[in-house]
């Protein structure tokens, strides 16, 4: 699965770190799913959604798409 | 401050190993000395290190418990590779010692590859994902 959590992180201008403090998971974490090496459970997923004040949808979609 | 799951993992690890580098001598050198002929004497002298590894064990479960779902995941399959490799020389272990090829060994080779294999299938699984 792709994501743009890496753009929507760099126009807040926050550090992985920041972001990771903010969905209550580690930097790792945070790194794993920016580089598509691992799909966040849905609870996750929502939480990232509601930081950023979009829907998942938006934020990530399939390979293909 | 607010220490990480791993921080605290290690401040309740690094404790107990304290512990237990303390008590293994102290139960030694009391086996030693008093040479005990009640089974019980021998065996709470024998099982007194074992308590501050069992607490080393709850910390483990502790630390996964707070851990996040990736650092789960990768907790997860670093014991499937442990318990892969383990499971896997002790069989080969067990078949080559029935055909006279290798000679009887102590159980705690099996904790100490248990361990080690662990180690590396974290590491392993931790590459995967970074």
């Amino acid at each position: 699965m792709k994501n743009r959590l890496k753009v929507l992180r760099a126009e807040r201008d926050w550090t992985q770190q920041d972001l990771a403090e903010r969905l209550g998971v580690s930097r790792q974490t945070v790194n794993a799913i920016e580089k598509g090496k691992y799909d966040p459970s849905l609870p996750v997923a929502f939480r990232i959604a509601g930081v950023f004040a979009q829907r998942i949808e938006e934020i990530f979609f399939p390979e293909d798409a | 401050m607010s220490l990480t799951p791993k921080q605290r993992y290690l401040v309740e690890a690094l404790g107990a190993m304290a512990v237990y580098m303390a008590v293994l001598p102290l139960a030694i050198l009391a086996y030693k000395h008093y040479a005990p002929t009640a089974v019980w004497v021998r065996v709470l002298l024998a099982a007194l290190p074992m308590l501050p590894l069992f607490y080393v064990m709850t910390a483990v479960i502790r630390l996964v418990r707070r851990q996040d779902e990736l650092q789960q995941r990768i907790q997860f399959e670093g014991v499937a590779f442990g318990f892969a490799v383990t499971i896997t020389f002790c069989f080969t272990w067990f078949f080559l010692q029935r055909f006279d090829v290798v000679p009887s060994i102590d159980l705690i080779w099996v904790a100490a590859i248990g361990l080690w294999a662990w180690a590396i299938g974290k590491l392993l699984a931790k590459r995967r994902y970074s």
